[in-house]
């Protein structure tokens, strides 16, 4: 890694970090974890139509999501 | 059918990696959250054809969650920590996957305390969709990516240039087929056809084999991030990449060969759930083999060839399914070796990949 990818200030919102920080910047790990959140909510929702399967199925006639 | 759901998808994760790549985290990440929650609401709409727009709509937006979360460990996180975060990300996605339907049911139960209808359950999730996209906006570092510095123009030449550096690697490719390869026995083989082995061919009753089954997956959350912890905490990938496949291997041939109720009950499926973590080692090979700017890209590739991969061998096990005797062990010991196989590739190939773990590149 060459040193000008090492960036060790506080990140702010707003600003362009230079590179790759080599320490855990608490902003930066929020960051990945709402990603990681909406990795979560993707597989909740996607598997929703799977269980109210009873309720689509008298909404919609026999025709469901496969 | 389901086959070409794979590749739709597959193909999608590629065009995801190179928008990341060119536009950075917080022009997409947003964006593909937003229209995630956009498909919920189309879908809270009611009708069947609101219902199936909505559906198709929220896989589109879904795609950069696995691909938008492992850019944004490897390219604002410690290089260091990298195998943890990934890990971790899939853990959060098999947590998702195995209980985020638990709290749904509840509230649509007509016998339930809470009886809320299921159009307003959407309506619900579209407003925690939004709410996500929201906070990610403020949250995410406002940085346009590695495009104007290494990407160039918009151009097709400049577009699949990164394709080029990755498919051209012989290192991606043994990266993303080790990951796709021990991927299967778990998501074919044990969460696929599983439960139906155990209850045709160990003739265990249903109830026994679905919660044995479920055990997977919570392996899974267990080993992704454990599997990651150890290989940053020791700097190297290929002593726990091979460790973890030649245990899934073990565990396999157990669920294959040895009765159910011989070993402790659970056992055999926690343990292939925490050895499959090792799946998720070759995803921090594939971005340390290939230069920095590629590396939205290359988290698409891996998404690629791993699904690439599923798609590959989910009919093949199914082939193999069909014409057998479906109250004996053999069918599923023909249909499964191929699974098997693959896992012994794996580790053959394994040994082939660069070492790019941090005490690696400390000597190097």
């Amino acid at each position: 890694m060459s040193a000008s990818q090492t960036s060790n200030t506080a990140p702010l919102p707003g600003s362009a970090p230079a590179g790759q920080p080599q320490t855990i910047q608490p902003l930066y790990v929020l960051a990945w974890f709402l990603c990681a959140l909406f990795y979560f909510y993707q597989y909740a929702i996607r598997s929703a139509p799977g269980i109210m399967q009873d309720e689509l199925t008298q909404a919609w006639g026999n025709s469901h999501l496969g | 059918m389901i086959a070409s759901y794979y590749i739709v998808y597959a193909l999608a994760a590629l065009a995801v990696g190179v928008l990341l790549d060119r536009y950075g985290a917080h022009a997409t990440m947003p964006v593909g959250i937003a229209i995630t929650s956009v498909g919920c609401l189309i879908f809270a709409q009611g009708s069947l054809a609101a219902g199936i727009g909505g559906y198709v709509i929220q896989s589109l937006g879904a795609i950069c969650a696995f691909v938008g979360s492992s850019y944004v460990a490897a390219r604002y996180l410690p290089a260091r920590t990298l195998a943890l975060f990934v890990g971790l990300t899939q853990c959060l996605g098999m947590a998702g996957a195995a209980f985020g339907s638990k709290p749904t049911r509840i509230l649509i139960d007509p016998n339930g305390s809470f009886h809320i209808p299921w159009q307003t359950v959407w309506l619900g999730f579209g407003v925690i969709g939004v709410c996500l996209a929201v906070a990610t906006w403020f949250v995410m570092p406002r940085d346009t990516g590695d495009s104007t510095a290494h990407h160039g123009h918009l151009s097709l030449g400049n577009l699949l240039k990164p394709f080029r550096i990755i498919f051209g690697n012989p290192q991606s490719w043994i990266a993303g087929i080790v990951g796709g390869l021990l991927f299967v026995p778990t998501t074919i083989g044990a969460l696929g056809w599983g439960a139906s082995m155990l209850s045709k061919g160990e003739h265990t009753t249903m109830a026994f084999a679905a919660s044995d089954v479920s055990m997977v997956p919570i392996g899974w959350v267990i080993g992704c991030p454990l599997l990651g912890w150890i290989s940053d905490k020791i700097g190297l990938r290929k002593p726990v990449l091979i460790g973890g496949a030649v245990v899934l291997l073990a565990a396999s041939l157990c669920a294959l060969y040895i009765p159910a109720g011989v070993m402790p009950r659970y056992s055999v499926a926690l343990v292939m759930g925490i050895a499959s973590g090792a799946a998720m080692i070759p995803f921090s090979s594939m971005k340390e083999v290939n230069p920095p700017e590629v590396k939205g890209t290359a988290a698409g590739v891996m998404n690629f060839l791993v699904f690439g991969t599923t798609g590959v061998m989910s009919p093949l096990v199914s082939a193999l399914m069909v014409g057998g005797d479906t109250d004996s062990m053999a069918l599923f010991h023909r249909a499964f070796m191929p699974l098997v196989v693959g896992i012994v590739i794996a580790i053959g190939l394994s040994f082939c990949l660069r070492e790019t773990g941090w005490k690696a590149q400390k000597q190097g």
